[in-house]
């Protein structure tokens, strides 16, 4: 009697050219693996080399940079003290030239609607650049304009006096040089 | 059939180390991204204290040239002992161009400070207003360190009279 085999793997044929096939393309993807892995690492690898190399030179030039500003700081503040009081006093001098006299009077025309006659006007080189004025005025439809334009420029109303002619009033305002 | 199944086996190994070894690098470079973000953090503020340092360098240039930028503006502006007979001439020849005639101007010297002495001008005019206006102006104008300390102006009638105080700043 014949014994049966029933395991067919056991005598299974492998073909060869399948087999080829099959393992070339597996030997290809782990080709193509390890390649990506290796030019990740070597890229990886180069640019933490240029990063140390960098972050080593920022780390000099830190304390480099420190050095000299620690320096500056004690050289600017001894300049101060000593040149400190010549620089304010030249700032101070070219405030003054830059008032500008002008400047206030050409104000003054402008705010000045007919029936005010100005009778004094005292102008003084000051930063908060007060200016007294003594005016004449022929109603007080006109004065109150007159204390209304002036209201955003501190007024002080020193005194109003009614004669028979009209009013007669007091008053000083600040244009400072950013009002103008 | 051994020898295919050993083959087999070794390639799949190999797969599998390739494999493993790609993903072993994309782990490997996002740690280093992690710490390079830190890297770059420390470079950030490093530039920013780099800017902070050229402030820095810039006032101390400033400082340090300070008193070469105060002689400069001494020789340019102020009036010199020299020049101050010149000031006046200007000062005549200004009043007699607005038809204005130089009477009692008179001058006080204040006392020496820094090299520097102030010099107080006094005057008073009269004539209209425009004429005034005018003079203020041209004065005004002038480069040299000499300015309108206070003016009071007063009208009678038709004319304008005026005081006026300038100050003139002379480098000794």
């Amino acid at each position: 009697m014949r014994k049966i085999n029933y395991n067919l793997a056991a005598d299974r044929k492998i073909n060869g050219r399948s087999f080829a096939w099959r393992a070339a393309l597996l030997v290809l993807a782990t080709l193509l693996l390890a390649g990506l892995a290796a030019f990740n690492l070597s890229r990886q690898f180069a640019s933490d080399r240029s990063e140390m190399s960098k972050s080593g030179m920022i780390g000099r030039q830190i304390v480099e940079q420190q050095r000299l500003d620690m320096l500056h700081r004690k050289e600017i503040a001894a300049w101060k003290k000593e040149r400190g009081k010549q620089l304010t006093a030249a700032n101070r001098l070219i405030q003054r030239k830059s008032f500008s006299f002008i400047a206030r009077l050409d104000f003054l025309e402008n705010i000045f609607g007919p029936g005010l006659r100005l009778r004094k006007i005292e102008l003084a080189n000051e930063s908060s650049g007060r200016i007294k004025v003594a005016i004449a005025a022929q109603s007080l439809k006109e004065l109150y304009e007159l204390y209304k334009k002036l209201a955003p420029f501190e007024l002080i109303i020193a005194n109003e006096t009614q004669t028979a002619d009209g009013y007669l009033v007091s008053l000083n305002f600040g244009i400072g040089n950013e009002k103008l | 059939m051994k020898n295919y199944k050993i083959a087999a086996t070794a390639m799949l190994a190999c797969f599998a180390l390739g494999a493993s070894g790609c993903l072993l690098s994309f782990a490997y470079m996002s740690v280093r991204e992690l710490s390079r973000q830190s890297r770059l953090d420390k470079q950030a503020a490093f530039r920013l204290q780099e800017i902070e340092s050229r402030k820095l360098s810039e006032e101390h240039r400033n400082w340090r040239e300070l008193p070469e930028e105060l002689q400069r503006f001494r020789r340019d502006y102020f009036i010199s002992m020299d020049d101050f007979a010149a000031f006046r001439r200007d000062l005549n020849s200004c009043l007699a161009a607005n038809g204005f005639t130089a009477a009692n101007i008179t001058s006080q010297f204040g006392r020496s400070l820094s090299k520097t002495r102030k010099v107080t001008i006094s005057f008073s005019l009269e004539g209209p207003y425009r004429n005034l206006k005018k003079f203020i102006y041209d004065m005004e104008q002038k480069p040299k360190m000499h300015f309108f300390e206070r003016i009071e102006l007063s009208s009678r009638g038709e004319t304008v009279s005026g005081k006026f105080k300038m100050e003139a700043t002379l480098d000794e």
